[in-house]
């Protein structure tokens, strides 16, 4: 099975810290990670900021299979700490960061020029800010908070705003995520409960405290590390899972024996000792089949080859 | 309390929205004894702590303690200092400190100045529906009727700062072939900015911030200097009060810069925000519109029959003096009207000098924490065009000040635009015109560039290591 996914390459990416998460741009040219270093050796220069909170954006290892070496063409500084995760507009012109520093960031990105600047930084809420992510169409990001909350903002005259909280939680929310069509957003939380919430008035369509337990029961590594979404991929179906045990696993729905039989998915690779340390992050490629990014706590992000192994 | 100071300072420190001594981070010295390996640990009923040994002999133990220069000094958390210096810099302390004063002995009493900021000014006067010198005649008597002696106006104060800033900034521009960090000069009225740029920054971004002191600071340095030696006082028998559109401010005038070693005493003492002295009018039951007005003080004595004020908007207009300064000093170029350019945001734009398509000088100004983080930024990559920028912590500056009243009903666009209204109303002064400037400089400075003159009117800034302690992470 190991040559079901094989190793591109892998990048220091977060040297002597962690990488928390990872998102490509909607065309693929850039990926964008996020992370947090505590003692960083890549700002000597700076004790004033020893977290050194980063996010670089390394271009696409690109078409065809075999990837020049990513290089990092920037490094967007300003959190106060850890960036907990990162997020590309649909557009591809906008990019959201949220942090350990309870902010969230709005970028605006010159993908030519390589140059991200600052829009808005907002402050909305009052703790650890865990995942930021776009609304599937419109210019509408939705943060998950260890505040219990969700908040909603758009974007007004020149600025951001926060147009939403959206409250029933009773613990940290770890993440959310729009319906394809952007009416519905569902959060995830430590409460143990996911919540539905649908547009345009914010208002959970499911009664509170519906028992939904986490974690998915299809992947199995999921149980360790809540942090992070199993990411099934766009262009060809295939699960991949980001795990506390180092290893990085591909899942494939397997053909049913009968048209009534439930689906099913098996492991269709797995690699033990994908990163030195817990993985944290995994995403595919958003035009080229089978490319995935993934990174971990050893601060490194690897870029894989998967490949669909016969007779699955 | 916290949200009140400016989103810049909030966001400096992370784990630190806390009450001071309740989850204080800075590392305490503990003297160790070689001794017994097993002991006890006892509460007892008042709180204390006792270390009981296997022998059962009993000892005290010590509490660590924290105080006010700890936590100032520390870069863990900016708001417990802060809530201390709140609650010492508060309208509650101002009436404490004017109730002590009227029950003194006479040689024991204190002038009461209070320095009022014309953003201040104007936004008491949209609150109160007033014309700005009516409100100005009417705030002079209200605070006399509690026992203040002067009331002073920091547009004053402010010419000094704009005239240092220009001299400054020439004096930069030739030297920047040899100091590359002459220019940018960045401009140091915004305590917030300061903050922010000491602690996250630090020594990268100090020697591009102007050393002028702020309008507050140099009224301070005029109030316990030079209005001191007038009324024979030393300066600590004078109480010093600004009231400004901003909770900042109060650290500012705490910095140990601003406190005078001899005399024990802070060139401003207190910093009440115009929020405060509205609470001030409610909690005497008075409308300032039914108040008479009184006539204003001026440092030099005499009445001033108006007011004045500066070009170049509520921030304070660094950026229109020095560009207007440095165009006619450094090219020979007059300046009659400025245009700026907006760019990216309202909050940031650009003004430009050209002869024959020839960019001379190009100057910016960025309020609001993300333009300062897009300049910071565009600072480290070397890719900062300009040669000054003004820069304010607040979105829209200092007239939309955190320590500003918010208006009942009114949307905030429209309430900034009536205070800036208001604002602007007054005469735009020439600070180089301004007859008692001149004479201060000349009489009490000992002339322009004199080193009584840098010392009174110029500061210094101090990076801030950060406390990298185990305690201070938090998940």
């Amino acid at each position: 099975m190991p040559e079901a996914l094989s190793l591109l390459c892998r990048v220091p990416a977060h040297p002597e810290s962690r990488c928390w998460a990872l998102a490509w741009s909607p065309s693929g040219a850039l990926l964008a990670s996020c992370g947090g270093d505590r003692t960083s050796p890549r700002c000597p220069q700076s004790p004033q900021c020893p977290q050194c909170p980063h996010v670089p954006v390394s271009p696409c290892p690109g078409v065809p299979m075999s990837p020049v070496s990513p290089q990092v063409v920037a490094t967007l500084e300003g959190h106060e700490n850890e960036v907990k995760s990162v997020a590309w507009a649909p557009s591809g012109t906008l990019l959201a960061t949220c942090s350990r520093d309870k902010s969230v960031w709005v970028w605006e990105v010159d993908e030519e020029e390589e140059e991200f600047e600052c829009v808005s930084v907002l402050s909305a809420h009052t703790q650890d800010v865990k995942h930021v992510v776009w609304h599937p169409s419109l210019q509408l990001l939705a943060s998950a908070s260890y505040d219990d909350t969700v908040r909603l903002y758009r974007e007004d005259d020149d600025d951001w705003l926060c147009c939403a909280t959206l409250e029933g939680h009773t613990s940290t929310v770890w993440a959310v995520a729009w319906d394809s069509s952007g009416h519905r957003l569902v959060s995830c939380s430590d409460d143990r409960t996911l919540r539905v919430w649908q547009r345009p008035c914010p208002l959970p369509v499911t009664p509170p405290g519906v028992p939904c337990p986490l974690p998915d029961p299809v992947s199995p590594c999921v149980p360790s590390c809540p942090r992070s979404l199993p990411d099934p991929c766009p262009l060809t179906g295939a699960v991949a899972t980001a795990c506390g045990d180092d290893a990085v696993r591909v899942f494939e729905e397997v053909t049913p024996a009968s048209p009534t039989a439930p689906v099913t998915f098996g492991l269709a690779a797995h690699v033990a000792r994908a990163h030195a340390q817990d993985v944290n992050g995994v995403a595919w490629h958003p035009r080229e089949p089978g490319l995935l990014a993934t990174c971990g706590d050893d601060g490194d992000i690897a870029f894989w080859r998967y490949q669909r192994p016969e007779g699955l | 309390m916290a949200e009140r100071f400016s989103a810049v300072l909030q966001l400096t420190d992370l784990d630190d929205f806390i009450a001071p001594s309740q989850e204080c981070i800075k590392p305490v010295k503990v003297d160790t004894k070689a001794g017994k390996a097993a002991a006890k640990i006892r509460i007892e009923a008042d709180g204390s702590y006792f270390q009981v040994n296997q022998d059962g002999e009993k000892q005290k133990l010590e509490k660590a303690k924290i105080t006010l220069n700890d936590c100032l000094a520390c870069s863990g958390c900016i708001t417990s200092a802060e809530s201390v210096l709140v609650s010492q810099q508060s309208h509650g302390e101002l009436c404490k400190v004017l109730a002590l004063n009227k029950a003194a002995a006479a040689q024991e009493q204190k002038v009461v100045v209070v320095s009022v900021s014309p953003q201040s000014r104007a936004s008491l006067a949209a609150r109160c529906k007033l014309g700005l010198l009516e409100t100005a005649q009417r705030l002079t008597q209200f605070l006399k009727s509690l026992g203040v002696h002067y009331v002073f106006d920091t547009t004053f104060s402010r010419n000094f700062s704009l005239l240092e800033s220009q001299r400054e900034f020439v004096r930069r521009f030739h030297k920047q072939a040899e100091d590359k960090k002459a220019l940018p000069m960045l401009a140091s009225a915004c305590p917030g900015w300061i903050c922010y740029a000491e602690k996250t920054h630090g020594s990268f971004i100090i020697p591009h911030i102007s050393t002028t002191k702020s309008p507050q600071q140099v009224m301070g340095s005029l109030v316990k200097g030079y209005f001191a030696e007038q009324q024979h006082l030393p300066p600590d028998r004078i109480y010093h009060v600004t009231v400004m559109p901003c909770y900042d401010k109060k650290l500012e005038a705490s910095r140990p810069d601003f406190f005078n070693q001899e005399y024990q005493t802070r060139d401003v003492d207190c910093v009440i925000t115009t929020g405060e002295v509205l609470k001030l009018l409610e909690q005497e039951g008075v409308s300032l519109s039914d108040v008479d007005p009184a006539p204003l003080d001026t440092m030099l004595g005499g009445a001033a029959e108006e007011l004045s004020s500066h070009r170049g908007g509520g921030s304070g207009g660094f950026l229109e003096h020095v560009f207007t300064h440095a165009a006619k000093e450094i090219f020979g170029i007059h300046v009659g009207s400025i245009h700026y350019k907006p760019l990216k945001n309202k909050d940031v734009q650009e003004v430009t000098l050209e002869r024959d398509g020839q960019v001379l000088l190009q100057f910016a100004l960025a309020y609001g924490f993300r333009n300062i983080q897009n300049l910071v930024q565009k600072l480290k990559r070397g890719k900062c065009p300009y040669h000054y920028v003004e820069v304010m912590a607040c979105p829209s500056g200092c007239l939309n000040g955190g320590g500003q009243i918010r208006l009942e009903g009114e949307s905030s666009k429209e309430e900034l635009q009536q205070v800036e209204r208001l604002y602007d109303s007054p005469r735009a002064e020439i600070p180089e015109e301004n007859r008692a400037v001149r004479e201060l400089y000349q009489h009490w400075l000992g002339g322009w560039g004199s080193q009584r003159a840098q010392q009174m009117l110029h500061t210094q800034y101090h990076a801030l290591e950060r406390t990298n302690s185990a305690l201070s992470i938090k998940w």
